[in-house]
C-alpha cells in the first residue's frame, strides 16, 4: 500500500518519478505526510501528475489545492490582485488544479520542460474561462453544457 | 445490394457490397469463380474471397490515409485518369494487390474504376478549389481536413448521392458543354449511366457565376430563369466539398425560398429572431466552435471593466442577454479587482418566449447564483420587450435609489442590426441610450454590409462574407485539444446558425429581414449623427484579444486587427465581427 523512497528524501527535483521505476528492494523509512507535502510542494507539473498515479495517499498529497496554487502562482508574472482575494474566487470555481489543468496546461507549448512565465492577459484569460466554464456546468436552463475541452 | 449498387456509386457502399457478400455467398466451392460477383462483372476466385475483403478494406483504408497527404496539383491528376483504363478491374485480386502497391507510393488515391466515378472524385484534387473567394487565398493548412471530410461525405450520404448521381444523369446529357477535363466512362460501368468528372476548380468558378447569375435573375423577377439555375447549383454544389458546398446549399435554398414565396419565415429554422431554445441551442454552439462571439464578449467586458473603475455601484443593461454567457468572466474580473467588487447590478432585456416559460428570469438565478459563489453583490431585473426601442429610460432606472450613482454600462452584440428593419426604431434606442447617460456603450456587429438597397449587391456581400465565415469553421479545430472532425455535431450546428442569417437575408424582405448588417464604418457615422463620441478600446483588450486567438490552436487564420480604436476579429484578410465603444457626446 504505502510505497515510500528513501530518494524523495534527498533533493525536490528527484522526487516521485524515479520512484515508481528504481524502487529499491532495502526497507525504506516512511515518510511523514509534512515532508511528503514539502516535497511535492516544490516539484513541477509533470511531475506531480506522476506523483498521482502512485497511491491514493500520495494522489491525495499530490492534487492538494495549495501545491497547485504554487503552481499557478509561480508562473505569473503579475498578480494584480490580493492573493487571498484571488484564492477565494478560483477556489470557488473549481480550484487551481482545474484552473491549470484546463486552461493553463493547454498554452505550455507542449514538451517544453522550462518554466515559462505567463503574462497578465494571460491569467486573466485563463480565470475568463474558468468562470465561463463554470458557469456551463451549473445547473440551469440549459442544463449541463459543458464547454469544449480546454475552452 | 444489386440494386443499390448502381444508385449509389460511392466507393465505401461499392466496397461493401463483396465484403457484405462474403458471409451470404455460397460457402467455398469448387468452382473457380464466386457466381454472385460474377454476374456483376467480376471475376474472383472463391478461394480468394476472404483475402479480397481483406484487400478492399486496407484499400479503404489506404484511400482515407491517402486523401491526407494528397496535395498533387491538378494536372497531375489528370495524368493519372488515363492509367485507369490500364486496368483489368474484372479480376479484382489482382486489381488490389496493384492498386494497394500503388497507393504505398502517395500519389492521390483512386476510386475503384469499375463503379462510375462518383461526384467526389474529383475533390481529391487540391483543396484551394473548394473556397472559391473573391481574393483567392490558398488555405493549405486546412487542406487535410477538408480531404478527409469529402472521403466522408463521399461515403457517407447516401440519399444525396443518389439525387446527386440521378442529376448527374441529366447533366450527362449535356456533359460536353462542362470542359474539357470530362472523360469517357470507364468501360466496366453499369451501361446507361453517364459519367461526368467535373474539375473542382472549374465547378467552383462556374458555381459562383450560378449563383450571382440567380440572384440577378431574382433581382430582375426573371422566376423562370432563376429556377433553372437554382437547379443548375445544386447540381454544380454536390461536385465542391468542404465549405463551398455547404455555402452553396445554404445561398441556394434561400434562392429557392425566395422564388417560391416561401416565406414570412414561419418555424425556428427560418426565423433568426426568435429566440426559442432551438436558437439558443445554435448560438451556444456557435459560442463553443468559434471565438467571435468570446472575442466579442471579452472585448466588450474588457471595456466595461475599464469604464467601471474605481465605481462603487455599477449597474450593466444587456440588449441580448440569451443565456448570459457573457456576464460570468465579467463578475469574476470584478471580484478579482483590486479594491474588492463593487455592487453589481444586471438588466438583462430578452424577447418574449413562445412557450411562455420565464427564461430570462432563470438566466437572472443562475447568474446570481454565481454571482454569489464568487461572493459578489449582485442584482438582476429581467425585461421582456419584443424589440428594443419599447424600452423606457425609467424601466432602467435604480430603483433602490440609495445615495450613491450608479455607473451604468449599456452592452449590445449583434442586436443593433435588427432595429434597421423597421424605421425610427433606432433612432427611438439611441434616443433612450442618450437618457441613462451610460459610462460606455460597447456595440458589437457584423462587419459586413448586408443593408444595401440592391439585392443583388447584397447577395453577393453575403456570398463573400458567409463563405469566408465558413472557411473559419472548417480551418478552425475548434479548440486545442481536440483533434479536428469536421463531422461533428457542434460543426454542424454552427453552420445552422449563420444559415438561418443566411436564409433570413436572402429569402426575407421588409420587416422580416431582421439581419441589416453594417460596416463599422456606417455604424460610426450612424453613431457620430446620433451624439455620440468614440471610446478607445485600448490595448489591454487588444493583448485579451491576441490571448484568446493564441488559445485556438487550430485558428492559424484568425485575425486581430485595430481599427481607430475599434477592434475587428476575421479571417485571414477579412474581417468579420467588430467590437466597438460609445459614450454620450460631451453636452
Amino acid at each position: 500500500m504505502k510505497r515510500a523512497s528513501s530518494s524523495s528524501s534527498s533533493s525536490s527535483s528527484s522526487s516521485s518519478k524515479k520512484l515508481k521505476s528504481e524502487e529499491s528492494p532495502s526497507p525504506i523509512p516512511d515518510l511523514t505526510e509534512d515532508l511528503l507535502y514539502e516535497v511535492l510542494r516544490r516539484a513541477d507539473e509533470r511531475t506531480l501528475g506522476a506523483a498521482a498515479c502512485v497511491s491514493s495517499r500520495w494522489r491525495r498529497l499530490a492534487q492538494d489545492e495549495r501545491i497547485w496554487e504554487s503552481v499557478c502562482l509561480r508562473h505569473w508574472a503579475a498578480l494584480g490582485c490580493a492573493p487571498c482575494q484571488l484564492r477565494s474566487v478560483v477556489m470557488a470555481l473549481g480550484g487551481f488544479r482545474k484552473l491549470y489543468v484546463s486552461y493553463l496546461a493547454p498554452t505550455v507549448p507542449t514538451r517544453s520542460g522550462r518554466r515559462r512565465r505567463w503574462s497578465r492577459d494571460e491569467l486573466q484569460m485563463s480565470l475568463s474561462m474558468l468562470s465561463v466554464g463554470f458557469f456551463g456546468m451549473m445547473g440551469g436552463p440549459m442544463g449541463k453544457f459543458p464547454p469544449g475541452k480546454g475552452i | 445490394m444489386k440494386r443499390e449498387y448502381p444508385d449509389s456509386g460511392t466507393s465505401s457502399s461499392g466496397g461493401a457490397a463483396p465484403k457484405g457478400k462474403h458471409p451470404a455467398s455460397a460457402p467455398p466451392s469448387e468452382e473457380d469463380v464466386d457466381e454472385l460477383l460474377a454476374a456483376l462483372g467480376y471475376k474472383v476466385r472463391s478461394s480468394d474471397m476472404a483475402d479480397v475483403a481483406q484487400k478492399l478494406e486496407q484499400l479503404e483504408m489506404a484511400m482515407e490515409m491517402g486523401a491526407a497527404a494528397s496535395t498533387a496539383p491538378v494536372s497531375d491528376d489528370m495524368a493519372f485518369f488515363p492509367e485507369t483504363v490500364h486496368y483489368n478491374p474484372s479480376d479484382l485480386s489482382t486489381w488490389l494487390d496493384s492498386m494497394l502497391s500503388e497507393l504505398n507510393t502517395p500519389p492521390p488515391p483512386l476510386p475503384p474504376p469499375p463503379m462510375p466515378p462518383p461526384p467526389s472524385v474529383p475533390s481529391f484534387a487540391p483543396a484551394e478549389s473548394s473556397s472559391v473567394n473573391f481574393d483567392p487565398n490558398p488555405i493549405s493548412q486546412s487542406d487535410p481536413s477538408r480531404e478527409r471530410k469529402r472521403m466522408r461525405t463521399g461515403s457517407g450520404s447516401g440519399s444525396c448521392s443518389s439525387s446527386s448521381s440521378s442529376s448527374l444523369g441529366r447533366g450527362g446529357a449535356g456533359t460536353t458543354t462542362i470542359g474539357s477535363e470530362s472523360i469517357e466512362p470507364a468501360p466496366v460501368a453499369t451501361p446507361g449511366l453517364p459519367v461526368v468528372v467535373v474539375d473542382p476548380q472549374e465547378a467552383g468558378v462556374r458555381l459562383v457565376h450560378a449563383l450571382l447569375a440567380c440572384a440577378e435573375a431574382v433581382q430582375q423577377d426573371n422566376l423562370k430563369a432563376a429556377d433553372a439555375l437554382v437547379k443548375q447549383i445544386s447540381l454544380l454544389a454536390s461536385s465542391q466539398g468542404g465549405a463551398m458546398r455547404k455555402v452553396a446549399t445554404y445561398f441556394s435554398e434561400a434562392l429557392a425560398r425566395r422564388i417560391y414565396r416561401l416565406r414570412p419565415p414561419v418555424g425556428p429554422i427560418s426565423d433568426p429572431s426568435t429566440f426559442d431554445s432551438f436558437a439558443d441551442l445554435l448560438h451556444m454552439h456557435f459560442y463553443e466552435t468559434c471565438p467571435y462571439l468570446k472575442f466579442a464578449h471579452f472585448t466588450a467586458n474588457q471595456a466595461i471593466l475599464e469604464a467601471f473603475a474605481g465605481c462603487k455601484r455599477v449597474h450593466v443593461v444587456d440588449f441580448g442577454i440569451k443565456q448570459g454567457m457573457q456576464w460570468p468572466a465579467l463578475l469574476q474580473a470584478l471580484a478579482l479587482r483590486p479594491g474588492g467588487p463593487p455592487s453589481f447590478r444586471l438588466t438583462g432585456v430578452g424577447p418574449p418566449q413562445p412557450d411562455n416559460s420565464d427564461a430570462l428570469q432563470q438566466v437572472g438565478l443562475k447568474l446570481a447564483q454565481f454571482a454569489h459563489t464568487i461572493r459578489v453583490d449582485f442584482k438582476y431585473r429581467g425585461l421582456v420587450a419584443n424589440s428594443l426601442a419599447d424600452i423606457e429610460p425609467y424601466m432602467l432606472e435604480d430603483e433602490s435609489g440609495d445615495g450613491e450613482l450608479e455607473a451604468v454600462a449599456i452592452n449590445s452584440v449583434c442586436e443593433l442590426h435588427g432595429l434597421l428593419a423597421r424605421p425610427g426604431e433606432l433612432d427611438k434606442v439611441y434616443h433612450t441610450v442618450q437618457k441613462v447617460k451610460p459610462k460606455i456603450f460597447t456595440v458589437v456587429e457584423q462587419e459586413a454590409n448586408h443593408n444595401s438597397g440592391s439585392f443583388l449587391d447584397r447577395f453577393t456581400e453575403a456570398l463573400h462574407y458567409y463563405s469566408t465565415m465558413f472557411d473559419s469553421l472548417e480551418g478552425s479545430n475548434g479548440s486545442p485539444t481536440e483533434p479536428p472532425s469536421p463531422g461533428q455535431p457542434d460543426h454542424v450546428m454552427s453552420e445552422l446558425y449563420l444559415g438561418r442569417q443566411i436564409f433570413n437575408i436572402v429569402a426575407c424582405e421588409g420587416p422580416d429581414r431582421t439581419e441589416r448588417h453594417e460596416t463599422l464604418a456606417q455604424w460610426r457615422r450612424r453613431f457620430s449623427q446620433a451624439g455620440f463620441d468614440p471610446v478607445h478600446l485600448g490595448s489591454n483588450a487588444y493583448k485579451q484579444a491576441s490571448t484568446l486567438l493564441a488559445l485556438f490552436a487550430g485558428g492559424d487564420g484568425y485575425r486581430v486587427e485595430e481599427k481607430d480604436g475599434c477592434l475587428t476579429l476575421g479571417w485571414h484578410t477579412r474581417s468579420l465581427i467588430a467590437t466597438s465603444a460609445w459614450r454620450v457626446m460631451a453636452a
